[in-house]
């Protein structure tokens, strides 16, 4: 191909067709990623290798009601955890829309974003706080002579979820319907078109696939749930195929099982990615701490008492949790659980890992980002992206059938066949993370990357800027931002991080949510609560920083 | 040694994007000689200047720059300086660092690449401008501080893409006339990209026509602007740019 002596590549044949110049960068990240993904499965397959009769092996491990219970629970959670979801989010979007720019919709919209960002541990501890024995509702709830009801198990779960994927809803939906005409409204007024009719003619179809697609990713999203599922579930009746991989490599040490839990959980997994592709589109998810700069069509209605009721206990229902973490986190013991050696060692190796893994991460967009810019540039910048370049930003999101706990299981089986698996406790965190905020990293740099390198390849190529020169000269000043808010988010990520923590966590590591983990498991919930606000506080500076750099960009 | 007689040679040259558009280009340019390159849109123009300056190579034949074969050298290594029609400036640099990087890709400026800095920027009327940024500058100043950069880097072949297509036609006459004596006190061989005969008129020596992937014409410019061709494909071709100036279609 012509241009590939200039350009310092090297060249891959993929079949008969054209050669295709690939920089080594993309291709050492490419690998990488398939190396740590394929060495997760070299459990299963020696599981299935191992055993002189395969088949009654396969058939013992299928048979296991543990498997089936775990797989029955999973969809049904999610089913109804979607469901819920869905149902709460339809009528305030609609309603949030159709009543305009009203008062206080922009802080819904941004209360309604936190959510998205915030560690699921947090959420979890928030929860407890607000619907355990102890919490607010509760106490409301016993003072309206209401019965009871147990926070862990199905209900728990239910509620986690629902608070975390109803705002999520909302926000997809709002996306769709910033999209309609300003006419709309207008052409409404005049007919006096009833909200009903607005809601039914007007707006539904307009949100209605942006609905669908949401709903098929909540459900994605409460499959893969491991931290809500393991922290609320509250026993094996209510274990996903996650907790239950978890369970079998922690507490029953059954690899048979943990590994036929794996297969389950891939294929599970990959049958719901197959159904999002087949729907096309992607999801706009609106994933930034800010609410979108245009807030509706509505053209400054005043909100009614009704929309108002409407909207009132889906907002409490989000915002409670977070009142609820800044009063139990904000204490005059605060000072003291924070200057703790335990406290200090964990939030080190918090930040410390968090940092491998988003540097990492940041390197290997960019590493994946150079790789698309050489390939775009062969064709000039010219036409729809080759196959090729489609494969190296797509291939990244494939991990996302993998749940962490996956990878980090399989992992764990191959390192406990040769050595004590916990020794390599840190890089298997870091990898993981780095692998699970890879996707993200990319969509966020990528683009600046293609529009920056666009317009400057050329001059760059003909003026013999290459190398460090360039790195120093041209790309870190012009895509400073991006790649901000791509360490940014990757860093928040592993901040969060329970699963693989979970697995790998041991007395000489320990992380700020293995800690809070443990303090719950010790029913210290006050020093956990406080933990639980110093990581909410942490991820929330990352984030805004991130996301101020990713609106910039 | 005697000086080469060609600034740019194109020996049978061939070369394809993958489809079945073939480009063949043969022709010789006189050292020192203002070409103003023509050619309807598709023609071929813009792969001349790509493998002229090495962002495209060849499939055959060979290219030579005041007698130096340089089919296969890399872009940056070409003694060409190319001004492009829009982003020749790194918007987050300052003019001085743009024109900087003419003598210097990795900005170590000395004070003599300095002073030479100063020159570039006197002769092309910038120097209160230097250390503003692309952002804080018209169309016009912007090519200015492209051919500062042309200046500093002292190629003995320009090749200008269109440079000033989109600038307003006094500011664009204003950087012609500026092209024209500057390439008169360098004798720098130049070609420049353009769709307008009054262009030609104004600057060039020569035109050269390119028609379907290949060097049709080349001839004085008065020669081939006095009419004499007007059933050649260049005639129909200046005819259709006639009506489309007269009709405002290239107004810009």
């Amino acid at each position: 191909m012509s241009g590939n002596a200039s350009l310092g590549l090297g060249k891959i044949k993929f079949g008969n067709a054209t050669d295709v110049a690939l920089p080594w960068p993309a291709l050492v990240v490419l690998i990488s990623g398939l190396a740590l993904v394929l060495g997760a499965f070299i459990p299963v397959v020696h599981f299935a290798a191992a055993s002189d009769d395969v088949g009654s092996s396969l058939v013992e491990a299928i048979a296991d009601p543990v498997i089936w219970r775990a797989l029955r629970f999973t969809l049904w959670q999610a089913s109804l955890s979607t469901i819920l979801s869905v149902v709460f989010a339809v009528p305030v979007a609609l309603f949030m829309h159709d009543r305009g720019n009203f008062a206080g919709k922009r802080l819904i919209l941004q209360l309604f974003s936190i959510p998205l960002a915030l560690p699921q541990i947090v959420a979890v501890l928030a929860i407890v706080g607000l619907y355990g024995r102890n919490g607010w509702i509760t106490g409301l709830l016993q003072g309206l002579g209401l019965p009871n009801f147990t926070l862990f198990g199905l209900t728990g779960i239910l509620l986690a979820h629902v608070f975390f994927n109803m705002p999520l809803v909302v926000r997809v939906m709002m996306l769709a319907l910033e999209r309609q005409p300003a006419e709309y409204a207008k052409i409404a007024a005049m007919n006096a078109m009833p909200w009903q009719s607005r809601a039914r003619f007007l707006h539904w179809p307009m949100a209605r696939a942006a609905c669908a697609q949401a709903a098929i990713l909540v459900f994605m999203l409460c499959v893969t749930s491991f931290t809500v599922v393991l922290t609320l579930g509250g026993g094996p009746r209510a274990t996903t195929l996650e907790v239950a991989i978890y369970h079998a490599l922690t507490f029953d040490f059954n690899l048979a099982r943990a590994t036929a839990l794996i297969a389950l959980q891939v294929t599970v997994t990959a049958s719901i990615a197959i159904l999002i592709s087949r729907f096309g589109r992607e999801t706009d998810t609106g994933s930034t701490l800010f609410a979108p700069d245009s807030v509706g069509v509505g053209g400054g209605a005043k909100i009614d008492a009704f929309a108002y009721a409407i909207l009132f206990m889906p907002v409490m229902f989000v915002a409670l949790p977070f009142a609820n973490i800044v009063a139990k986190g904000v204490t005059p013991e605060t000072l003291n659980v924070l200057t703790k050696p335990a406290t200090v060692d964990a939030l080190i190796t918090s930040v410390s890992l968090a940092s491998c893994s988003a540097v990492l991460t940041t390197l290997a967009a960019f590493a994946l980002g150079h790789g698309i810019c050489r390939l775009a540039a062969q064709r000039r910048f010219v036409g729809d992206a080759t196959i090729v370049e489609k494969f190296l930003l797509n291939s990244t999101a494939a991990v996302l059938v993998l749940p962490p706990i996956v990878l980090a299981a399989g992992w764990f089986i191959l390192f406990r066949s040769f050595t004590n698996p916990f020794q390599f406790g840190a890089v298997v965190i870091v990898a993981i993370n780095t692998l699970m905020a890879l996707p993200f990293a990319a969509r966020l740099m990528v683009p600046s990357m293609l529009t920056e390198a666009r317009r400057t390849d050329r001059l760059s190529r003909q003026l013999g800027i290459t190398g460090i020169s360039k790195l120093r000269i041209v790309d870190l000043p012009l895509l400073r931002k991006p790649l901000l808010a791509a360490f940014s988010f990757a860093a928040a990520l592993s901040l969060g991080d329970v699963s693989v923590i979970a697995l790998y966590g041991s007395q000489d590591l320990i992380t700020l949510p293995s800690l809070i983990l443990a303090k719950m498991g010790s029913y210290r919930s006050d020093e956990a609560h406080i933990l639980a606000f110093i990581l909410c506080v942490l991820t929330a500076a990352i984030m805004i920083v991130g996301d101020r750099q990713r609106r910039a960009a | 040694m005697t000086e080469p007689q060609f600034g740019l040679e194109l020996d049978k040259v061939t070369f394809s994007y993958g489809g079945d558009e073939e480009f063949a280009f043969d022709t010789k340019i006189k050292r020192g000689d203002l070409i103003a390159v023509m050619g309807a849109s598709g023609s071929g123009k813009s792969t001349f200047f790509s493998l002229v300056s090495g962002f495209e190579l060849p499939r055959s034949g060979a290219i030579r720059i005041d007698g130096t074969d340089v089919t296969s050298t890399d872009v940056s290594k070409r003694p060409i300086t190319m001004v492009f029609q829009e982003n020749n400036l790194f918007s987050h640099l300052t003019v001085q660092q743009n024109i900087g990087l003419g003598i210097a890709p990795n900005l170590s400026l000395t004070n003599e690449h300095e002073a030479k800095i100063e020159q570039a920027a006197i002769r092309t009327d910038i120097t209160e401008y230097l250390l503003r940024l692309p952002a804080e500058l018209s169309g016009g100043q912007r090519q200015r501080v492209a051919l500062a950069r042309a200046l500093v880097r002292e190629r003995p072949l320009l090749l200008l893409d269109e440079a000033f297509a989109s600038l307003g036609p006094g500011l664009r006459n204003e950087m012609l006339d500026l092209t024209r004596e500057l390439h008169l006190e360098r004798e720098q061989t130049t070609l420049m990209i353009t769709h307008f005969p009054d262009e030609a008129a104004r600057i060039a020596d020569k035109i050269l026509f390119v028609y379907k992937g290949k060097v049709a014409t080349l001839a004085p410019t008065a020669e081939l602007l006095s009419g004499a061709n007007k059933h050649t494909p260049f005639g129909k071709y200046l005819r259709t740019q006639t009506l489309r100036r007269n009709n405002g279609a290239d107004s810009a």
